[in-house]
């Protein structure tokens, strides 16, 4: 039986993350109100002209020197024609034939181990419009409506060369490019919201074969693990057809992540002669070395640097390091409070543990900063310092989270006191052993771990309050001397 | 070179076009003529010459990223044939 190898490459579309529009002074901003950032630039009306946005330009030769491209010092601007109601010039302004940057790569780790996966090019294009569907009308069959909202907003497409060889690597190297572009802060990079859109280009073929396989391109895939599922799907169906005597077509499929399956929307032969050439409307961009090197200094210290930095600096496990260096704002979030004299294991597990959850329970963006670091840092503080048990950290965690409140002063709201004090747990301590005879009894006769129940009771008793490892010391002494 | 029916078939379906049998014809000899035109000028010797993209010397022409008022609702959608919730409506397409 033959084996097969797959072979990924993936466009990513990303929206820049502009005040305005790429070429006119519409807002770029997402809004649902139809057709009302919308001027005669955006709707390509006769005798409007373009005028590009530097703050564009910017943030697409930041993006590719994050991702280690070569930004080219000359670029322009082309045309790519075709009739789709979302666009409303019947042409795309993007750069075909020298694009903004050209190479660089991403490094991807996944559990067979860290590959470079090759880029080909960036490109900066304008976004087309939205389509809707009509409630009836034009020809009795409903009809198309078509909302310039989004029309000519700033995006940039990251083509990779086709070096991904699973569907994993296509799900990490998607994920690894959000984590990218968010430290780069050029993009929101919401794949559910549409600011990052990845179309996978999959062909398989024999594993040794050096010629590439006919492939198909699949789009509407709106998350990273739908690509995974959506890369899998093809590659076992252009291996069963391919088996059973067929041959693959090259055309464009959509993902149905519901259905879990992909369909074909082929257009007709000649419809993608797209007819390309230079956009005369637009003057060409000259970059000098200096300028993208002022550009490069703007970006943060990025993940890969930090990572390696924490483990060598802190300690810290590779595996935490992983994690929080993922989102940028959990790894400044970290840095930062680290800086303020924390703990870094201790800060590392509440930001993976207490604060990842809240991010995800209450669906807050990380990056509206719901915790500062100075809280997160006088929060650990209490703790070890014994003002504050773990249990009542979480909770004074949550209301942080919530209320943006200083933790010394939820603390004292709460009247939340660690009772250390001996003489007055040793009360507690002796009503519980009264009240509970049974787990006395228990212990008596060797079951041990019946202490775990009644420190939970002191902790109970005492609202929470109580030091629980004195408790369990207290518990422990109370019951020897009782055997 | 000649422009092939074909080749004009191809123009007329990728501009959405209908020609007439006169169009059809009148449109063949344009084109040709356009081909003979390209196909003289292919005589010269552009060797050392960088192509010309535009005759204006233009470099960086760029804006700053501040928004400007654009067009309300109904002036954009005047000028379309039928509309509706606010969209241009077009046959139906998805
Ligand atoms: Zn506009």
């Amino acid at each position: 039986m033959t084996t097969y190898e797959i072979v990924v490459g993936i466009e990513c579309h990303v929206e820049l993350k502009t005040k305005t529009k790429l070429f006119c002074g519409c807002a770029a901003e997402f809004s649902d109100d139809p057709n009302r950032r919308v001027c005669p630039v955006c709707l390509a009306l006769p005798g409007a002209l373009p005028v590009v946005n530097r703050q564009a330009i910017e943030y697409a030769v930041k993006a590719a020197l994050a991702l280690h491209c070569e930004v080219q010092p000359f670029s322009r601007f082309d045309r790519k024609n075709y009739y789709y109601p979302d666009l409303p010039g019947a042409y795309q302004i993007t750069q075909m034939f020298h694009p903004i940057a050209k190479g660089g790569y991403v490094d991807i780790e996944t559990t067979k181990g860290s590959r470079r996966i090759r880029l080909n090019r960036i490109h900066v294009e304008a976004d087309a419009g939205k389509l809707l569907h009509a409630s009836g009308g034009i020809g009795g069959a409903g009809g198309t409506l078509a909302d310039d909202n989004r029309a000519s907003t700033p995006l940039i497409e990251i083509v990779s060369e086709p070096d991904l060889r699973s569907a994993e690597e296509a799900r990490v190297y998607g994920e690894k490019l959000r984590t990218i572009l968010e430290y780069a802060g050029v993009s929101d990079v919401k794949m559910e919201q549409g600011s990052m859109r990845c179309d996978a280009n999959v062909s398989v073929r024999p594993k040794g074969d050096p010629v590439l396989g006919t492939r198909a391109e699949i789009k509407n895939v709106n998350s990273f693990k739908a690509l995974e599922r959506a890369v899998n799907y093809e590659a076992d169906r252009q291996i069963d057809l391919i088996e059973d005597g067929g041959s693959v077509v090259q055309e464009t499929r959509g993902w149905d992540d519901e259905k879990g399956v992909s369909i074909s929307m082929r257009l007709k032969e000649n419809a993608h002669d797209y007819r390309y050439f230079p956009e005369p409307d637009l003057p060409p961009i000259l970059l000098d070395p200096e300028r993208i090197k002022g550009i490069g200094l703007t970006l943060p210290e990025m993940p890969e640097d930090r990572k390696s930095r924490w483990i060598k600096e802190l300690n810290l496990p590779a595996c935490d390091s992983e994690q929080i260096a993922s989102s940028r704002f959990s790894a400044e979030l970290f840095d930062r409070t680290v800086a303020l004299g924390a703990d870094p294991k201790t800060a590392a597990n509440w930001i993976m543990g207490e604060w990842t959850r809240c991010v995800r329970v209450k669906g807050i963006g990380m990056e509206t900063e719901p915790v500062k670091a100075e809280h997160l840092a006088a929060l650990l503080g209490q703790v070890s310092a014994g003002k504050i048990n773990n249990k009542q950290a979480k909770e004074v965690f949550e209301e942080m989270f919530d209320t943006g409140e200083a933790p010394e002063q939820i603390i004292q709201r709460k009247g939340m006191v660690q009772v250390s004090d001996t003489g007055a747990l040793d009360a507690i301590v002796q009503q519980v052993l009264a009240d509970h005879p049974k787990s006395v009894e228990d212990y008596r006769n060797g079951r041990t771990q019946a202490i775990g129940f009644l420190v939970g009771q002191v902790m109970k008793a005492s609202k929470g309050q109580a030091n629980p490892g004195l408790a369990n010391q207290l518990l422990a002494a109370a019951l020897e001397a009782m055997k | 070179m000649e422009f092939s029916e074909q080749e004009l078939a191809d123009l007329e379906m990728l501009a959405r076009v209908e020609l007439s049998e006169s169009e059809w014809n009148r449109c063949r000899q344009a084109f040709q003529n356009v081909l003979d035109l390209a196909a003289s000028l292919q005589a010269v010797d552009t060797e050392e010459v960088e192509p010309m993209i535009s005759p204006i010397h233009l470099m960086n022409v760029m804006r700053e990223d501040e928004i400007r008022p654009g067009l309300e609702r109904e002036e954009a959608l005047a000028q379309a044939t039928e509309t509706e919730s606010g969209c241009f409506k077009v046959p139906r397409i998805l």
